[in-house]
C-alpha cells in the first residue's frame, strides 16, 4: 500500500490525474467512505492528519456517526466542486447569500431534525470545518432569534435551574433586554 | 458549542434575554470572552445613536434635556415629553432627590453624571449606561468653593485582554468589556480667563486606583495649555484614543492643539500642529468619528472643512477628507422653508447667508464619515460634506447649552467594567 506522502497543496497537476489521491474515512460505528482526498481537506482536522503522514489511508473518526459522517461529506464535496480551482484553505466561508451561490443549497442541506442539526454542529467543530460551523450554528441562531426564553427551553429541551427568585433577579438586573 | 451559536445572534437584546434560560446560559453570556466574539461578529454593525441635549453647563436643579434618537436611516425619534426630560436617567438614585444635576461628558454610551448634595462641601459622580441603566458611584470629590468652573475629560481606555489562546483573527478586536477610566476636572486657572497659562491644575480620578488625586499639568515647550480661551473653549476637551485633546491659542490665532495622555503621563502634556490649512482665526470644533479625531471649521460665506488626524508623531499628521464651498451647498427645500417661516423676500443667495450665521458644529455622524449634524437656528441639519447637501432632521426650541452624542455599541458597555480574570468558559 502506497504510503501517503502528499505534499501539503493538492496541485492542479494532480487533480487533473485521473487517479486522484483518495482517502477512507471511518465512522464511529464502522462504515467507511472513500473520499478525493482534496474533499476530505475541507475539515482542518482531517487536513493536520494528513500532512502529519499518519493517515495510512484510513482515517478513523470515532467522535461520528456513519448517519452524520454521510451528510458531512455530502457538505464538503458540494463545496469543494463550487470553490473550482481553489484551494480548501483559501475558500471564503461568507454566509452572506448575495455573493454565496450555494445558499439554495445550504438552505435546504440544514432542513433537518434538531438532533441531526447539532450533531451536525458537534461534527462540524471536531472536523473544523468552517464554513459547516458557521452555517448550522446560524442557523440554530436564527431559530433563536424570534423566541422568548420560555419558548428556548421548550424547543430546545433545557432545564430552567433558576429558582423564581433567581431567575426575577436576572431579569431585573436586564430589564432594558426585556422592554 | 452554546457560544458558538449565540454570538451569531444578529443582536445584543435577545442575546442579553436569554441570559435567563438557565445558569449555563448565564455563565455563557456574560463571560467577556464571549462579547468579544460577539462584538467581532458585529463588527460593521451601524450603530444606534441619540443625541442629547440639556439647558444648562453647570449643576442646577432645574436642569432638563431632550433626547433625539436615530434609526438606521437616521429618521429621528424622539422619546420623551422635554418637559420632564430627566426621567432618561430616573434609575439614577439622586434624581429622585433633586438635587442639582448636570451631565458632564459622554463616551460611547456612557454618561458621567454630576450631582452635588446640597449644602455638602463636595461632588459626587455617577458613570452611568442610561440603555442599561447600570450605574457606578465615583468616590465625592471635595470643592473648593471658590473655582467652580471646570471643564470636563471622560477618558475610556479598553483593557485589551490576551488572556485566552485565541486564534489570530481574535487578536485586537474590540471589546467594551473590560475598560479603565478616568475621570479628569481641569480647573478653571483664575477669574480671569483669557490668560496665558503654562500649568494646570487638575483632579484626576482613575479606575485603577479608585481614588481622586490632584496634579499639576505643564508643558515642555510652554504652550499655553488654557481650555477656557474663547477659541478652546468652544471646540472644548475632547476624548479619543485614551487622551483628552484642546485647542492651544495664542493671541487670539490658533497655534496648535494640546494632548494629554494622563494614563501614561499626567504632568506632562504633548502638543500637535494644527492641520496646514486651517484658518488659524476662526473658531473650530473638534470631534471623534470611529477613534479618530477629527476638526470641524466652518467659515462663514466661505467653506465647511473637515480633517482627520491620521498620526500622532512628527506633532501631527492631518488629513483633509472634505471641504466644501458655501456656494455649492445645497440646502434643499430648507431655504424656501425658512422664508415662509420667516416670510423673508431675500434672495437666495441672501437668504443662505443668513441661515449660515447660524450655523454651528453639533456632531459628526457615527455611521456616515462624510456627514455632519449642525445647528441652525431653530433647526438640526444633516450635512453631507461630499455632496453638499444639506437636510433638516427635526425643529426644536429648547434653549441648548450643552450637548452630547451617544453611540451604542454591538453590545453595551458594562458598568462597572468587567474584571480581567474572568472564569474560562466550558462549552
Amino acid at each position: 500500500m502506497a504510503s501517503s506522502s502528499t505534499s501539503v497543496v493538492v496541485s492542479n497537476k494532480e487533480k487533473e490525474n485521473k487517479n486522484t489521491k483518495k482517502v477512507t474515512l471511518k465512522s464511529s460505528d464502522g462504515e467507511s467512505f472513500e473520499v478525493d482526498e482534496s474533499v476530505a481537506m475541507e475539515s482542518q482536522t482531517i487536513k493536520h492528519i494528513i500532512e502529519d503522514g499518519c493517515a495510512n489511508n484510513e482515517i478513523p473518526l470515532p467522535n461520528v456517526t456513519s448517519g452524520i459522517l454521510s451528510r458531512v461529506i455530502e457538505y464538503c464535496k458540494k463545496h469543494k466542486e463550487a470553490a473550482g480551482e481553489s484551494e480548501p484553505s483559501v475558500t471564503s466561508y461568507t454566509s452572506n447569500s448575495t455573493t454565496n451561490p450555494l445558499t439554495e443549497w445550504d438552505t435546504e442541506f440544514v432542513k433537518v431534525d434538531q438532533n441531526t442539526l447539532f450533531d451536525l454542529i458537534l461534527a462540524a467543530n471536531y472536523l473544523d470545518i468552517k464554513g459547516l460551523l458557521d452555517l448550522t450554528c446560524k442557523t440554530v441562531a436564527d431559530m433563536m432569534k424570534g423566541k422568548t426564553p420560555q419558548e428556548i427551553r421548550e424547543t430546545f429541551h433545557i432545564k430552567n435551574d433558576y429558582t423564581p427568585e433567581e431567575e426575577a433577579e436576572v431579569r431585573k438586573e436586564n430589564q432594558w433586554a426585556f422592554e | 458549542m452554546l457560544l458558538e451559536i449565540l454570538y451569531r445572534l444578529p443582536c445584543c437584546r435577545r442575546a442579553v434575554q436569554f441570559k435567563s434560560v438557565s445558569k449555563r446560559w448565564l455563565s455563557v453570556i456574560s463571560n467577556p470572552y464571549f462579547i468579544r466574539r460577539f462584538m467581532d461578529r458585529h463588527r460593521h454593525y451601524v450603530c444606534k445613536f441619540t443625541h442629547v441635549f440639556q439647558n444648562t453647563i453647570e449643576l442646577n436643579v432645574n436642569t432638563y434635556i431632550r433626547l433625539v434618537s436615530y434609526d438606521h436611516n437616521d429618521n429621528p425619534s424622539f422619546k420623551f415629553d422635554p418637559r420632564i426630560g430627566l426621567e432618561f436617567l430616573d434609575f439614577l438614585p439622586v434624581l429622585s432627590l433633586h438635587y442639582p444635576v448636570c451631565i458632564q461628558a459622554s463616551f460611547n454610551d456612557l454618561l458621567l453624571v454630576c450631582t452635588q448634595v446640597p449644602k455638602a462641601s463636595f461632588f459626587e459622580y455617577y458613570i452611568c449606561n442610561p440603555f442599561t441603566k447600570h450605574w457606578l458611584k465615583l468616590p465625592p470629590i471635595p470643592t473648593d468653593g471658590t473655582r467652580t468652573r471646570v471643564m470636563i475629560g471622560f477618558l475610556c481606555d479598553p483593557c485589551i485582554c490576551d488572556s485566552d489562546s485565541d486564534n489570530d483573527r481574535e487578536q485586537g478586536c474590540i471589546t467594551n468589556a473590560h475598560y479603565r477610566f478616568m475621570v479628569v476636572r481641569i480647573l478653571c486657572p483664575e477669574e480671569n480667563t483669557t490668560q496665558f497659562q503654562t500649568q494646570l491644575q487638575v483632579q484626576i480620578f482613575s479606575s485603577e486606583t479608585n481614588e481622586w488625586r490632584n496634579s499639576v499639568v505643564s508643558s515642555p515647550r510652554k504652550l499655553n495649555l488654557n481650555p477656557f480661551m474663547p477659541i478652546a473653549c468652544y471646540a472644548g476637551v475632547i476624548a479619543c484614543n485614551g487622551m483628552l485633546h484642546w485647542v492651544c491659542v495664542k493671541d487670539k490665532e490658533i497655534k496648535g492643539f494640546v494632548v494629554f495622555d494622563p494614563f501614561n503621563d499626567s504632568e506632562q502634556c504633548h502638543y500637535i500642529h494644527p492641520p496646514i490649512d486651517l484658518s488659524l482665526r476662526h473658531y473650530v470644533s473638534l470631534g471623534v468619528f470611529r477613534r479618530r479625531l477629527r476638526i470641524f471649521q466652518l467659515i462663514y460665506a466661505g467653506s465647511f472643512s473637515l480633517w482627520e488626524l491620521e498620526d500622532y508623531s512628527n506633532a501631527g499628521t492631518w488629513c483633509m477628507k472634505q471641504k466644501v464651498y458655501f456656494s455649492n451647498m445645497d440646502f434643499g427645500d430648507f431655504l424656501q422653508r425658512a422664508k415662509n417661516i420667516h416670510g423673508l423676500d431675500y434672495s437666495d443667495e441672501r437668504t443662505k447667508m443668513m441661515l449660515y450665521r447660524d450655523m454651528t458644529f453639533l456632531a459628526f455622524h457615527p455611521n456616515d464619515g462624510d456627514s455632519v449634524f449642525l445647528h441652525c437656528g431653530n433647526s438640526v441639519q444633516l450635512c453631507n460634506l461630499r455632496t453638499g447637501v444639506l437636510k433638516r432632521v427635526y425643529y426644536y426650541s429648547s434653549p441648548v447649552r450643552s450637548k452630547f452624542q451617544l453611540v451604542q455599541p454591538s453590545w453595551p458597555t458594562p458598568v462597572p467594567p468587567l474584571p480581567l480574570n474572568a472564569p474560562s468558559i466550558s462549552n
